[in-house]
């Protein structure tokens, strides 16, 4: 009998066998095979989704309890009305099927959310909770831009993350 | 073959060589995994918030006959990475007039060994920066998650 975190933690692993396209022919464990029904494991999905998110929340509380000078170099505290606009993000996000970012303090203040894609890399940085900029390396070629100016072109990238997550 | 000096350039000491290193502590909150589930130092611990990214320069840590790992008296959570100078000079190919400058820093509020990157890091500069940060990397921040446990390293 597989547990509820044992299957949370299989179903993770398989996230990010997935997206690096190593099991791209075995994307969900059938039901038949460990006799869980098709409604246990939209449950168990569900969990596996909480566990994400808390393992943000918690990491998104951390940042919030660094200290002034935190890096050694003199960086200021972590804005608290940057990390609620950072997790508001992140949940849209989750809910359209994009990974979880890494998320990395500034020293101005700021977060970075970073995600590290054998196809892409992005990351996001908020220095404030409306100045947001962005940075991706895909096939070989660069691109910086603003929320403000290349909102489209963000949410491509985005989109092209949950979709090579799912094997799209 | 280097790029001739245009007055654009950011400030840069030729007495700093170009094999020589530069060195930048790392807090553990700036490193990352990459796509393969290795740890990196993240762009963002090369963020200078516009103004010359404080370094330590092995030139003049030579100088004053100490180890570089003096640098993190006093900060124990820290790691510490070391680039070359020319890794930090190269320009941008993309955009050679994006380019970076290393310079000594005798400032008595600072170590005797402090120095500076000048220049504009753009997102670009700060990759590679971070790139070449991650491959020299002296000694990791101690206590570090395992990977699995890191937020976002299920993706």
């Amino acid at each position: 009998m597989i547990t509820t975190t044992e299957f949370a933690t299989s179903q993770t692993q398989e996230s990010a066998s997935f997206a690096s396209g190593a099991f791209a022919w075995y994307p969900v464990q059938s039901p038949e095979w460990t006799g869980t029904s098709t409604s246990d494991i939209r449950l168990f999905g569900l969990v596996a989704q909480l566990d994400t998110l808390n393992a943000l929340v918690e990491r998104l509380r951390h940042l919030l309890d660094l200290p002034a000078d935190w890096d050694s170099y003199g960086a200021v505290p972590v804005r608290a009305d940057v990390v609620q606009q950072a997790a508001h993000l992140i949940r849209d996000w989750l809910t359209e099927g994009i990974p979880a970012p890494q998320i990395v303090p500034t020293p101005d203040g700021g977060v970075q959310l970073e995600w590290h894609q054998p196809a892409a890399y992005l990351e996001i940085h908020l220095s404030t909770p409306t100045d947001l900029s962005f940075y991706v390396e895909s096939d070989g070629h660069e691109e910086e831009g603003t929320l403000a100016t290349d909102r489209s072109r963000l949410a491509s990238v985005l989109a092209s993350l949950a979709s090579s997550r799912s094997g799209g | 073959m280097e790029s001739p000096a245009t007055a654009s350039d950011p400030p840069n000491d030729p007495t700093v060589p170009d094999d020589s290193l530069v060195f930048r502590r790392v807090p553990p909150d700036q490193v990352v995994r990459d796509a393969t589930g290795d740890r990196t130092v993240s762009t963002a611990a090369f963020n200078s918030r516009g103004g010359p990214l404080s370094v330590g320069l092995e030139v003049l840590l030579r100088e004053l006959r100490h180890e570089p790992l003096v640098m993190l008296q006093g900060y124990p959570t820290h790691g510490l990475a070391g680039l070359t100078a020319a890794r930090v000079r190269q320009p941008d190919p993309e955009h050679p007039e994006k380019r970076l400058g290393v310079t000594k820093d005798r400032d008595p509020d600072e170590p005797p060994w402090h120095g500076s990157i000048t220049g504009k890091i753009t997102d670009s500069l700060g990759k590679k920066l971070a790139a070449g940060a991650s491959e020299g990397i002296v000694v990791w921040p101690p206590d570090q998650p395992d990977g699995d446990s890191a937020p976002g390293r299920a993706e």
